[in-house]
């Protein structure tokens, strides 16, 4: 924390505060993601040795090992049955869920065990791999990259995802992290972040639209910028909707030209690998370019194709005008028209598409901002956040639920709770009762969705209200309290209102990872594991130590008097034992000593309380001075 | 006082010179001196390198204070001029400090400047 | 149990007394946490049907600025619940006294008033039946996008027109004249949503 200089190796000396644990931002994409880091509002992406942000979210299971990104993906050539591409999709997915995009996707997956629900899994070179874990092998190569860049350890992250994530994938992402050693700070929405970007470098004002088309998840955002506020007013997307559709349905064009190949094929053949990786060139090309020839070459059976702008633009017409839709929902759900949008912004590698761009521009009827590279301004957003979260900052987000909260009602109909875009974090109760006598549990089914049929929603959870105390039915009023934290994860609590019973709620999640299964991971990976813990562990040590000393400290700057020199004495003396505790590095003795302090101060307390309790009962002072205090500002 | 030659572009206080002098002897090979610089990084704009001198240009600045020799980057000159190195030794750590009239403001953890 | 065991109650962090309801402790300024209370008192305003929106969101961002969870981020898991909780109920208070229904409705209930806004209500108010049906043919026979604006341009009218008849109610506390004005009032904005997707649908056309 100063400003004090070292002499170091020619070359080598570090950035400002690079001694300090710097929090950097991710932006885990669909098909590449990039670390950046920021300073004093200034973020700056950090690049490989030939310049590149860009890390492919590839991963390849090869025989000498596990590796990521560009080397991942120049296996898909060779070894593609070895390489896991898109897993994004997956995060928080269940099987079912995976069967509008399986045999779209370039591997196989797996039916869950228990075919009762549970996250898909990936069966990879022999493997069996969870999202979760292939995931943490790009975080894993990401932290690396920062690392290296910052020359420190990095821990801390804000992680961003799709605003339409649901909560089960929220939580995938963050548990991603955690096997990756890194603690999440923050998920922010990357609508949301790529606003930060453009906002805190222009200290723009007014209202913006956030149009960002990925690799596989398409999202659109309406915020108001106001006084250092972001407040999100609207969100909407399709989780699976993005660049590798454009690329899919080339693609399958590309193979129906194929001679006796025909055009629905299941792409999970190496022929259709090839098909892909060509289409993905072809629309690559086709943003400078009016037209191309590209080459699939199988098992020594080449082919060509021609395929020209015009062509591309109507195999995609059909997606990107679903986008538009949605857009237009979206602006409608914000109460904005289009013409009261006071900046466009495109961010995600699919808004390079010509065709793209035009069409959101009309729908605008105004050019898009382009000032930050589209494929950056996320990562970027997220360093931001991540520096305002960990230096501090005047700015302030303020984000909204992407997909309303329901529960299933009788006939497999769903209530909602909290509709979409509340702004978070949010909290709703809901009452219920039993409807038998004596009935002691009830079955609560919480989903996530916009439609009327729980069936057609996501579930999210189901859970038992256990231990509810015998009653003639209708009796029992159980308040059941949803509450969505800024991450926009779910938890749930319950209490029964008639006689006070308070229950915390075992929440099984429907597609998520369960504790053990997470714990296993976690061990799996121990290389790095203990020493996060230990670190994270000291971290908060340190945070509850430096708490107790600033208490104290405001405790006998306004309640001294109560105390005679030899008390204060003592009680200086545990509050030094601590101080000099903290600027060691042991756990164990902070506690301890956090302890001391708490015993050594408790006659104080007491002798504060009797003080504040009686001039509350002369009907002054304590009151007024809180109230002053709290009111203000 | 501790300065020598009244032109020269900044001055070296002792602690700072037996500093540097220790942290040589240290290093374990043949060392001219260390190199003073300045680049564009950091909250408040600009930040200090303080790096083993292996290399100098002839355009550096040379401050000498008794048998130690502190190289000035020739980019760095104009925004040094008058300041003082010092050393520091607290309780928790050590290091140099560059007090700098030219500075108008500096970032909160004192790591870069602005002027 | 006196009253001042329910006026003061201990901070967790310094064990002082601390004002309850207050959101941090006077002492040593560690957040405290919420308790319940009404949507005006969050936001720190008398009850009160007007409402200077301008000064309602000043004072929202204030506030959230102050107590929300990103504010706490290197603070401990205890504190950041606190404050995620305070900004849940912050927003429930801000999203509550914005709009002139919900507003109503708060202090109606607060005075222990039905408002017959509920789902299982009926509407026995023949004059507001014929009104409400009246627009709809109006809406319905609206061809344009300019005969949609006409039909929203009237209902905008009767919209503010009923707002300063509900201001003019409270102020005269007539709670029942207040009552039957909130059910207006969710009428020409229900009305105002449909008139705003049928003009959707003919700009899509």
């Amino acid at each position: 924390m100063s400003g004090l200089l070292q002499i170091h190796e020619p070359g080598r000396t570090p950035l400002p505060h690079q001694r300090e644990d710097m929090a950097v931002g991710i932006d885990l994409g669909t098909t590449n993601s990039l670390v950046a880091f920021a300073e004093d509002g200034q973020a700056e992406v950090v690049r490989d040795s030939r310049g590149r942000a860009l890390v492919p979210s590839v991963v390849a299971y090869l025989e000498r090992g596990v590796v990521v990104g560009e080397e991942a993906r120049r296996e898909l050539l060779d070894e593609a049955e070895r390489v896991v591409v898109s897993v994004k999709r997956l995060m928080g997915r269940g099987y079912e869920d995976v069967q509008r995009v399986a045999g779209q996707l370039p591997y196989e997956v797996e039916i869950p065990a228990d075919g009762d629900g549970g996250m898909v899994r990936l069966r990879v070179a022999g493997r069996t791999l969870s999202p979760v874990e292939v995931s943490a092998e790009i975080l894993r190569a990401i932290k690396a990259r920062a690392e290296a860049a910052l020359g420190h350890a990095v821990s801390r992250a804000v992680i961003t995802v799709p605003a339409h994530f649901d909560d089960a994938a929220r939580n995938a992402t963050k548990d991603a992290a955690r096997l990756a050693g890194l603690e999440t700070l923050r998920l922010v929405n990357e609508p949301t972040a790529a606003a930060l970007a453009y906002g805190l470098d222009e200290a723009a004002e007014g209202l913006y639209a956030v149009y960002d088309l990925g690799g596989g998840t398409f999202d659109v955002s309406v915020l108001r910028l106001r006084m250092g506020v972001f407040q999100v007013l609207a969100t909407g997307g399709d989780p699976l909707l993005g660049g590798d559709d454009f690329d899919r349905l080339v693609a399958e064009h590309f193979l129906r030209q194929r001679a006796g190949v025909p055009g629905d094929a299941a792409l999970t053949s190496n022929e259709a690998k090839m098909a892909l990786i060509s289409a993905r060139l072809a629309k690559e090309c086709l943003t400078d370019q009016d037209s191309g020839s590209w080459t699939i070459d199988v098992g020594g059976r080449p082919s060509r194709h021609d395929l020209d702008r015009a062509t591309l633009e109507a195999l995609i017409e059909p997606l990107v005008a679903r986008t538009l839709d949605i857009t237009r929902d979206v602006l409608a759900d914000a109460g904005v028209t289009p013409a009261e949008i006071a900046g466009l912004v495109l961010v995600g590698g699919s808004t390079r598409v010509p065709m793209v761009r035009r069409r959101v521009a009309e729908v605008f009827g105004r050019e898009p901002l382009d000032d930050i590279d589209p494929e950056e301004v996320v990562a970027r957003g997220a360093a931001l956040q991540a520096e305002a979260l960990t230096r501090g900052s005047q700015a302030l987000l303020l984000d909204v639920t992407p997909l309303s909260l329901g529960i299933e009602t009788m006939g497999g109909l769903c209530e909602k709770v909290m509709p979409r875009n509340t702004p978070v974090p949010a909290a709703r109760a809901q009452e219920f009762t039993t409807y038998q006598d004596g009935q002691s549990a009830m079955m609560i089914h919480v989903v996530q969705g916009e439609r009327e049929l729980v069936a057609e929603n996501r579930s999210l959870a189901r859970f038992e209200l256990a231990g509810i105390p015998p009653m003639a039915a209708g009796a029992a009023r159980i308040r059941v309290t949803f509450a969505v934290d800024a991450d926009g994860l779910l938890t749930v609590s319950a209490d029964e209102a008639t006689t006070g019973v308070r229950q915390q709620v075992a929440v099984k999640p429907s597609y998520g990872l369960s504790e053990d299964e997470t714990a296993a991971m976690l061990r799996a990976s121990m290389e790095h594991a203990a020493a996060d813990m230990d670190a994270r562990l000291l971290r908060e040590a340190r945070v509850d130590g430096e708490r107790m000393i600033q208490a104290v400290t405001a405790a006998l700057r306004v309640d001294g008097d109560l105390l005679d020199g030899a008390e204060r004495e003592a009680i200086a003396g545990v509050v030094e034992a601590l101080r000099r505790t903290l600027a060691g590095d042991d756990r164990g003795s902070i506690q301890d000593a956090v302890e001391t302090c708490n015993a050594g101060t408790e006659e104080f307390a007491s002798r504060r309380m009797d003080r504040g309790i009686r001039a509350a009962l002369k009907g002054h002072s304590v009151a007024e001075v809180a109230e002053s205090l709290s009111g203000e500002n | 006082m501790d300065q020598e030659a009244p032109m020269q572009v900044m001055t070296i206080t002792d602690a700072a010179a037996a500093r540097v002098r220790a942290m040589i002897e240290g290093r374990g090979k043949p060392t001219g001196g260390v190199r003073v610089g300045v680049r564009t990084a950091g909250c408040s704009g600009l930040s200090y390198t303080l790096e083993f001198a292996d290399e100098v240009s002839e355009f550096d600045a040379v401050v000498r204070h008794g048998p130690i020799t502190v190289f000035v980057d020739p980019k760095a000159q104009p925004y040094l001029q008058g300041t003082e190195m010092d050393f520091v030794d607290k309780d928790m750590e050590s290091g140099f400090v560059f007090n700098n009239p030219n500075e108008k403001s500096r970032c909160g953890c004192g790591e870069s400047f602005h002027v | 149990m006196n009253a001042s065991d329910n006026a003061v109650s201990r901070c967790w962090s310094c064990h002082g007394p601390v004002n309850r309801g207050a959101a941090f402790c006077p002492t040593c300024s560690a957040i405290q946490p919420p308790h319940a209370c009404d949507p005006f008192r969050t936001l720190g305003l008398a009850p009160g049907f007007d409402i200077d929106s301008a000064d309602l969101e000043q004072r929202y961002f204030a506030r959230q600025r102050e107590l929300h969870p990103d504010r706490f981020a290197a603070n401990s898991p205890r504190e950041r619940e606190y404050a995620s909780r305070h900004t849940a109920n912050l927003n429930d208070a801000f999203a509550m006294l914005r709009t002139p229904v919900k507003r109503a409705e708060a202090l109606l209930a607060a005075a222990g008033h039905a408002t017959g806004t509920g789902e299982t209500d009926t509407v026995a108010d023949e004059e507001l039946l014929v009104e409400a049906m009246e627009m709809r043919e109006g809406l319905a026979e609206a061809r344009s996008r300019s005969a949609v604006d006409a039909v929203v341009a009237a209902q905008e009218a009767k919209t503010d027109a009923c707002i300063a008849a509900l201001s003019r109610a409270f102020a005269a506390e007539d709670r029942a004249a207040a009552a039957r004005l909130v059910l207006r009032l969710t009428y020409l904005q229900k009305f105002a949503t449909e008139a705003r997707e049928r003009r959707g649908r003919l700009t899509a056309a």
